[in-house]
């Protein structure tokens, strides 16, 4: 290489790098004088492991000792469809979950959720959420599916967080996600017909077009007053609701865990419905086959 | 003609500084516990290392950031860059290019999809446009055929002198 031949490549290289820098600087500046509101929502601190560990590892014989039976609590089953196109994801049955995180219902909602999920796969990222303090059931605490990360074998998890529970500088929830058209479609085709007749979208929970719901299964108010630990202690080891003791006017205390576990079965032999019975120490155990039984599922051999 | 013999060292001051950060990120994604980083509106690392687009066909981007220094270090040495071995320089260059390229896809994805940026992403991000301007600036000279064997347009002997000669005649 000439002098004059690797004069010009070194002008050609330190062009390259101006523009490149210059590039990035563009860029840089032009995102932040056009940054959306989500970029100043702050994600919510990570779930404690012992919370984790606490709803991924319910034993078995609760789950069956419990069943679908909650005394002293209604609960809202999920509807069953049929004649839906499955819905899937990556070859494996989906669950999709719609909510906001300032929701009450839906934070109701995401306790047996992750209880049925943890029990096909495992959630390695999940965030903690508490509804909002300016809607009904105020500070219900329960998680986030805003950067949820799970893997399974069995079945494919979407969960979605439209709004968070920070209030934007316009006085409403601060959007923070947006529904895909494919999502946006199958909310509106199940809400339209497909066997629901709520038309909200918050929560929406659709276990692979086998089971719907747009409502919690419980009401939030059982989650009232105890923190996310707290319920989160109820449902590796529910009691039946019992009287506080040493007090004559002791109130019962709410059914919190059997609730939780109870609609965790329901979800279960949603997927178990969908993914095959796999596996089948879920799916042929006998709380499933209860829940199975009473939302009219297969019940498997 | 200055004599400026910085830039072995520098490019291998860096290349060790972005492996070092390479491997703290690559502990981070598996562990995010361990993540030590500012957090707020705008600056969330956990939130970029934790996201989707932390991982490329399922390879986490802190291990390619690895995949990245581990060789550019090797090519930084000051006996890789003493080398007469066009291919060895070129490889630099390459890398480098690929480096930058790299980084430009992910700053886009930090600014315009996750809509966070990581301070500890950042600072590889600095390293590596670092070492591109170092060695893409450098290039022409040790890509000279006779860099390093001793036929230089200036005549002079190889190794050491040549290195003066990057700072000097072409740049």
């Amino acid at each position: 290489m000439t002098e004059r031949g690797a004069s010009r490549s070194a002008v050609l290289a330190w062009v390259a790098v101006v523009v490149i820098l210059v590039g990035v600087v563009g860029l840089v500046v032009y995102a932040f004088s056009h940054a959306a509101t989500p970029a100043t929502v702050t994600q919510t601190a990570r779930t404690s492991p012992a919370v984790l560990a606490a709803v991924s590892s319910v034993p078995q014989a609760t789950f069956d000792e419990v069943g679908v039976t909650v005394p002293g609590a209604q609960l809202t089953p999920p509807e069953v469809l049929s004649g839906q196109p499955p819905l899937s994801s990556g070859g494996k049955p989906e669950v999709l979950a719609v909510g906001a995180e300032f929701c009450p219902f839906c934070a109701a909602e995401r306790w047996p959720l992750v209880v049925a999920l943890a029990r096909f796969g495992r959630f390695s990222v999940l965030h903690d959420a508490t509804s909002s303090e300016q809607s009904v059931f105020p500070g219900t605490p329960s998680f986030s599916f805003a950067g949820v990360r799970y893997a399974s074998p069995y079945v494919a998890f979407t969960g979605v967080e439209l709004y968070s529970d920070q209030v934007g500088a316009d006085g409403t929830f601060i959007r923070i996600a947006t529904l895909t058209p494919a999502q946006a479609a199958l909310i509106a085709r199940v809400a339209a017909g497909g066997g629901t007749s709520a038309g909200g979208t918050a929560p929406f929970v659709d276990v692979a077009d086998r089971l719907v719901t747009t409502t919690s299964a419980f009401s939030p108010a059982l989650l009232a007053g105890q923190s996310q630990a707290q319920i989160a202690g109820t449902v590796d080891s529910p009691a039946a609701p019992t009287a506080a003791t040493g007090n004559a006017s002791a109130t019962v205390a709410p059914p919190t865990g059997q609730a939780v576990v109870a609609a965790a079965n329901q979800l279960s032999a949603g997927i178990c419905a969908a993914d095959g019975q796999r596996p089948s120490a879920v799916c042929r155990s006998k709380g499933v086959r209860a829940a199975d039984v009473s939302l009219g599922l297969p019940v498997p051999d | 003609m200055p004599t400026l013999r910085w830039q072995p060292i520098v490019t291998l001051l860096l290349s060790v500084y972005g492996l070092g950060a390479s491997i703290y990120l690559t502990i981070t994604h598996f562990e995010p516990k361990a993540l030590a980083c500012v957090s707020s509106a705008t600056f969330n690392c956990e939130k970029v290392t934790q996201s989707p687009q932390s991982e490329i066909f399922g390879i986490p981007v802190a291990i390619l950031g690895l995949a990245f220094f581990v060789p550019m270090l090797l090519l930084c040495l000051p006996a890789a860059w003493r080398s007469a071995d066009r291919r060895i320089h070129l490889a630099r260059l390459v890398l480098s290019i690929t480096g930058v390229g790299m980084i430009l896809y992910l700053i886009v994805t930090e600014l315009f999809v996750i809509k966070a940026i990581c301070l500890w992403c950042t600072s590889v991000h600095v390293t590596t446009f670092l070492l591109f301007v170092v060695i893409a600036t450098t290039s022409p000279v040790v890509l000279d055929p006779g860099y390093g064997t001793g036929d230089t347009d200036d005549g002079d002997v190889a190794d050491d002198a040549d290195l003066a000669d990057v700072d000097g005649s072409a740049l």
